[in-house]
């Protein structure tokens, strides 16, 4: 079997790749990816903690299931308001939308 | 701890609403004809649905029991800020129909959100264990997104919802891989495992960067500088009444969790999260008040000093003790009350005006009395003017924090306090003093009547007689945290 | 008993709150619910001291109003037969006042607000009553300032109003600083706000002697400045400004009580400190002839009423200081009987006299107004102290009390007040309702000017009046006499309510009477084992009769002060006061109030004014620069932090993640630390 390491470290190049896309993406749809991405290497954190630290309770297995629940309702909400803004400025462009600032 | 019975009796405040709001939401979908004025009524049934959850969460006082194996906790503290969360939510619900109306909103919709986000808060702030803080904070983000872009085809509702969403993912992102690491040093997700991560001595960097993660997390939805840029943003984008709830709600329950925290789980290690508080809480304090400083439309003015009133609350948090926390929660109930008064007022004249500068608000103390007088009242307390409520709370902050042996703390925060006086009567005598660019009386219904009076009576009464809402705080911190 | 005194105090609250919240648009709604509402207080507290006369004793019961760590206030009752007399005492004072208000205020369009601040007023004035502790008093001590500001100012449109409005605030709040570092001085050495317990903590010595009377002298400050005792005493006269009514229950009645009532609830740290008895006893008898000789100058017919309540206050100082608790008390009860009705019957002459207010613009008016000039005579008779009226009963007690004390120049210092006022009061009468009418009264409409007191010369001069004012015609003044009547029943029937109890009140302190005065209300000592002590005095207090040397001294001199004002001014002719002449250039000081105000004005302007210029030239120059500097430094700076708020939501998460960096790497740096602390704590 893999070493818990390995899924550790597979899940922090995950999180940082999430994170350097959410920072650095100017496509709104494209920063919801990565957050997804983020949301996924928390995932593989928890399902490997499981796995190699509490084996009976599935504790971070039950974790899982919720919070990738709740991933998706987040994204069809955040697909929705990227396309009402779609619509108004023809743009998915994050750096548009600053009508509210200051 | 070991808790584990389905006790289904304690969760009748969160059954009421998440109830009611599932039956609101079926009734206004399936209605045929229903017309944005008979879904008022909607609103009407929502607000008795939290004075029913309040009533209930009231006879839940004094009980001290942990259930679902251990994910959630009924004391004295929960039942204190699930009362709060509902008379914020109550009182919302009051004013809504009036400002929903006129944008074309139906106010069942708005209802059965807040309901379900008044659900999440009154959990969150039973919450003791990774997953349910996390379902409920999600249960009450979900319910932001789309209370604040509620107004349909409206584009800065829109890109304020976006930007919440965003943001407030990302810190759950965040927070939730704070959590996993906890979870993994210790095999375990309660809140008390925290101390545990730290007690196993391998990993203290990565016990630390977890915590700090949480710490984010949460921080943003209390507005702790710098994690609360999204505030001033959201509330001038959204719709008023989604902003009041957001306001007081949305951080009160967060506030709970905090307390939790910090009162329990990091007590024996104050030595090192309490000076990092304190800076922190001491820049959002100057961050809210300088910032508020310079604005020319309420709703802002009023998100920086949301962020004010945050740094201040966080100070008696970092006091700690019971009076710290006794002073959380009296403050956490006053800046609500306050907050939701001015907001009131807001969603009034804004909606006449068709704007929310404070410029607008000019000869408010002639067209309407009343409301004038309410929003002298709200800021007057939120500056902090003795013997409003805020005064009150203001005090026992600083005491408390005194009383910690905080004194530089403490002084910097009174002496920051005072440019608050500024910019709130800055509006208030936009209101009594400048000429109004109309006379037109303004009007308002009877829902946002009785929010206003409730303001008020709250402002006053809290004030003058703090003794009952400070000793049940007191009470509840007595009874502990865990 | 105590739960029905929460009633008494809050009803006219409510009434204030109803009025100035609901029915302030419907007038006479507006006024029936303030008189309701005192009528039902009046109620309750006749029931407490029927109550208090059939178990006397101290009942107390208090709510927690707010505990902070080591700092407890409460918020409480104390009923004591003190009290329980106070209550029926104010009670029944505003009560005949609202009544005589409806037709005072009757044309006035500030009806409502009038009504409205009068049930605030008397919620104060309770609620400083019945508190029991003094922090709780100091509130009330406040608010019936703040609501004497209101209603002296009542007509703020008058810039004399206006002026005496505020003078009567700021000379006031000058002794509140007094009492308010007293509090702090007690609570500080003893760490409670109530009266029981700082009485206690006095009396076992566990203050230092110095403290006590410095607490005490600082106590008897605040009590000066609303007693209006000297050398506060300037704001009670220009409080005549405001409506008749208010003066006479707020500047007559209650209000200016307070402070001897607030020296008597405390009494316990005066009687630790003899030096602070030796004040209040002399600044006491001072004010008392102080007072009354200005008041035997005075024109005004409602100054010389203002100058005899100071006068009297100084009695109930003096007597207190004098160790005469129970007389202090005493007079202060029958004082607001009879003078109430003297302004309320001054109010009945302006009323109907075109808002003249004058004396010397009067006379003769007795056969017009036969009730208001009966129930005046009462009055005065009562207030000179001659045999049987009240005022005769509670003087005398004084001037016994001080005898009793050693302080035989007091005693005649009070013994002689005793004939000025007998004077001035006479003066009054046969002035206004006697005699022939004033060559210069009133024809009618229009504002006359001030003439002051006329002197003999100026109207012996053919044709001309006091300062050069042409005498009015026979002829105006019979047409003026047409519009001349008594005033409406809802104004005498206070009048006579108040001159029976002038008459009678008097004959409950009857010396030697088994359940008299003397033995309801008197001080118990301070703390434990004072008790037997005061019982003894008071038994032989009350086994003692009328002190007959005393007796007759007062009423001879009475009885002089009375004969001089019927020679002097009973038979006069003219519309001029030959006093002037007799004492010359005296009486032009004792007119103008031995220049005491003009003495504060030109210290004002030539020290404090001074001063203040040169800190005004200071805080303009230097500290408003200071000032907006720092205000334009703060916009500055909220402004710059603006630019990091630029709407792109990406910048905002960036700073989200340097934040959590920034903490991260905060916390490497401290991780030793870190590591010992968390490992320490958490076995």
């Amino acid at each position: 079997m893999v070493p818990l390491p390995y899924y550790f470290a597979l899940s922090l190049t995950l999180f940082s790749i999430g994170l350097f896309g959410a920072l650095t993406k100017r496509n709104a749809i494209t920063v919801l990816m990565s957050i997804e991405l983020m949301l996924n290497a928390v995932n593989i954190n928890l399902v490997a903690f499981s796995r190699f630290i509490t084996p009976q309770a599935l504790l971070g297995h039950l974790f899982v299931i919720f919070t990738i629940t709740v991933a998706a309702a987040e994204v069809a909400v955040g697909l929705a308001l990227v396309l009402t803004l779609n619509r108004h400025r023809d743009s998915v462009n994050l750096q548009d939308f600053t009508w509210l600032r200051g | 701890m070991d808790g584990g019975a389905m006790n289904f009796a304690i969760l009748w405040p969160e059954i009421i609403t998440s109830g009611v709001g599932v039956l609101v939401l079926a009734v206004g979908l399936l209605a045929k004809g229903e017309t944005l004025q008979r879904s008022r009524a909607a609103a009407w049934v929502g607000v008795l649905a939290t004075v029913a959850a309040a009533l209930a969460a009231w006879n839940l006082q004094g009980r001290n029991l942990t259930a679902f194996f251990g994910g959630y906790r009924l004391d004295d503290l929960a039942v204190f800020f699930k009362i709060v969360v509902l008379l914020a939510a109550g009182m919302t619900l009051l004013f809504a129909p009036d400002f929903l109306v006129r944008h074309f909103v139906r106010p069942s919709d708005f209802t059965a959100l807040v309901l379900f986000g008044v659900t999440g808060m009154m959990l969150l702030a039973s919450a003791l264990d990774f997953i349910t803080l996390y379902i409920s904070l999600e249960l009450i983000s979900l319910s932001f997104y789309a209370l604040i872009a509620i107004q349909k085809g409206e584009v800065r509702p829109a890109e304020a919802g976006l930007k919440y969403l965003l943001l407030s993912s990302l810190a759950s992102a965040v927070m939730l891989y704070g959590m996993s690491l906890i979870y993994g040093l210790t095999g375990s997700t309660y809140l008390e495992a925290i101390p545990k991560a730290f007690g196993s001595g391998q990993w203290p960097l990565l016990a630390g960067v977890g915590v700090l993660f949480i710490l984010a997390g949460l921080g943003l939805k209390v507005y702790l500088v710098p994690f609360h840029m999204w505030a001033p943003d959201v509330y001038e984008g959204a719709p008023v009444p989604t902003v009041a709830f957001l306001a007081t709600g949305s951080s009160a329950a967060t506030l709970a969790v905090i307390l939790r925290l910090f009162e329990g789980s990091f007590a024996a290690a104050g030595g090192v999260w309490v000076p990092v508080l304190l800076v922190l809480a001491i820049v959002t304090m100057g961050v809210g008040n300088l910032m508020a400083l310079p604005q020319t439309n309420i709703k802002r003015l009023l998100a920086y000093s949301s962020i004010a009133h945050a740094g201040y609350i966080l100070l008696a948090v970092a006091a700690g003790g019971s009076s710290g926390a006794a002073a959380v929660m009296y403050y956490t109930l006053l800046y609500a009350v306050s907050t939701i008064a001015a907001f009131a007022v807001v969603s009034v004249y804004s909606q006449a005006a068709g704007s929310s500068d404070i410029q607008d608000l000019a000869g408010l103390a002639r067209r309407s009395p009343f409301l004038s007088f309410v929003m002298l009242a709200a800021f007057a307390s939120l500056a902090g003017v003795p013997p409003l409520a805020g005064f009150m709370a203001k005090f026992t902050v600083f005491a408390a924090a005194v009383e910690a042996g905080l004194l530089v703390p403490a002084g910097l925060g009174l002496v920051i306090s005072v440019i608050s006086i500024y910019y709130y009567f800055q509006v208030i005598r936009v209101m009594y003093v400048s000429e109004p660019r109309e006379s037109t009386p303004l009007t308002f219904g009877w829902g946002t009547r009785v929010a206003l009076l409730l303001g008020l009576a709250g402002i006053l009464l809290l004030g003058v007689f703090p003794g009952p809402a400070l000793h049940m705080a007191q009470t509840a911190v007595a009874a502990g945290l865990f | 008993m105590v739960n029905l005194a929460w009633w008494v105090v809050f009803l006219p609250l409510l009434a204030f709150l109803l009025i100035s919240l609901v029915t302030r648009p419907h007038r006479k709604l507006s006024g029936w619910i303030t008189i309701l509402a005192v009528g039902a207080s009046f109620v309750l507290s006749v029931a407490i001291l029927l109550d208090m006369l059939a178990r006397p004793g101290a009942r107390e019961s208090a709510w927690q109003w707010l505990s902070l760590g080591p700092v407890h206030v409460e918020l409480g009752v104390l009923l004591d037969p003190l009290a329980a007399i106070m209550l029926v005492v104010v009670t029944l004072v505003s009560l005949l006042v609202q009544i005589y208000s409806t037709a005072y205020m009757g044309e006035d369009p500030g009806y409502s607000r009038y009504f409205a601040f009068m049930g605030l007023f008397t919620f104060s004035m309770l609620g400083l009553v019945v508190a029991n502790n003094y922090l709780e008093m100091y509130v009330f001590w406040e608010l019936v300032g703040l609501c004497s500001y209101l209603l002296i100012g009542f007509w703020y449109e008058k810039p004399s109003a206006a002026a005496a409005a505020k003078k009567a605030f700021v000379v006031t709040r000058f002794g509140d600083f007094g009492f308010l570092l007293a509090i702090l001085l007690l609570f500080g050495h003893l760490g409670t706000f109530n009266f029981g317990e700082v009485a206690q903590g006095v009396a076992d010595g566990r203050l230092p002697a110095a403290a006590v009377t410095a607490a005490a002298l600082l106590v008897f400050f605040g009590a000066a400045g609303k007693s209006a005792q000297f050398p506060l005493h300037v704001w009670l006269p220009d409080a005549m400004e405001g409506p008749t009514p208010v003066s006479a229950l707020i500047h007559a009645a209650t209000m200016v009580a307070a402070g001897v009532y607030l020296v008597a609830r405390t009494y316990g740290l005066f009687v630790s400190s003899a030096a602070s008895l030796l004040v209040v006893a002399y600044i006491g008898g001072f004010t008392a002839l102080f007072a009354a000789t200005i008041a035997i100058a005075q024109s005004d017919i409602k100054r010389i009423v203002a100058y005899s309540t100071i006068s009297q206050l100084g009695y109930m100082m003096m007597a207190l200081g004098a160790g005469g608790f129970t007389a202090g008390v005493f007079h202060l009860m029958t004082h607001a009987f009879f003078k109430a009705l003297l302004f309320l019957g001054a109010g009945s002459v302006i009323l109907m006299y075109f808002h003249e207010q004058n004396i010397w613009r009067m006379g003769g008016l007795y056969r017009y107004m036969k009730i208001t000039a009966i129930t005046m005579i009462v009055a005065a008779l009562a207030n000179a102290g001659l045999f049987p009226f009240a005022g005769f009963f509670s003087k005398d007690e004084i001037l016994v009390a001080v005898k009793e004390s050693g302080h035989l120049g007091l005693y005649w210092i009070g013994a002689f007040t005793a004939l000025l006022t007998a004077f001035y009061m006479f003066r009054l009468v046969f002035v206004v309702f006697f005699g022939p009418r004033s060559e210069f009264s009133p024809s009618g409409h229009e504002a006359l000017p001030d003439i002051g007191n006329p002197r003999p010369a100026q109207v012996e001069a053919p044709g001309a009046g006091a300062s050069g004012e042409p005498a009015v015609s026979a002829q105006a003044r019979a047409e003026a006499d047409k519009h001349l009547h008594e005033s409406p029943a809802v104004v005498t029937l206070p009048l006579m309510i108040l001159a029976f109890l002038s008459i009678v009140a008097g004959f409950w302190g009857w010396p030697g009477l088994s359940h008299g005065f003397g033995s309801f209300v008197f001080f118990s000592g301070a703390g434990a084992g004072g008790g037997a002590a005061a019982e003894a005095a008071r038994a032989a207090h009350a086994a003692a009769g009328f002190d007959w040397p005393t007796v007759i001294v007062s009423n001879f001199f009475v009885l002089l002060g009375l004969l001089l004002a019927w020679v002097l001014y009973g038979r006069r002719r003219r519309a001029a006061d030959p006093l002037a002449e007799i004492l010359g250039p005296v009486f032009t000081v004792l007119e103008h109030k031995y220049y005491v105000d003009e003495f504060y004005l030109w210290f004002i302007r030539h020290f404090v004014d001074g001063g203040a210029a040169v800190l005004a030239w200071i805080d303009a120059n230097i500290v408003n620069g200071i000032a907006n500097g720092i205000g334009a430094l703060l916009m500055g700076i909220g402004g710059l932090l603006r630019l990091f708020q630029n709407g792109w939501v990406q910048r905002y998460a960036l700073i989200f993640f340097i934040a959590v960096l920034v903490l991260v790497a905060v916390l490497v740096y401290r991780e030793p630390a870190l590591t010992a602390a968390i490992v320490g704590g958490a076995r």
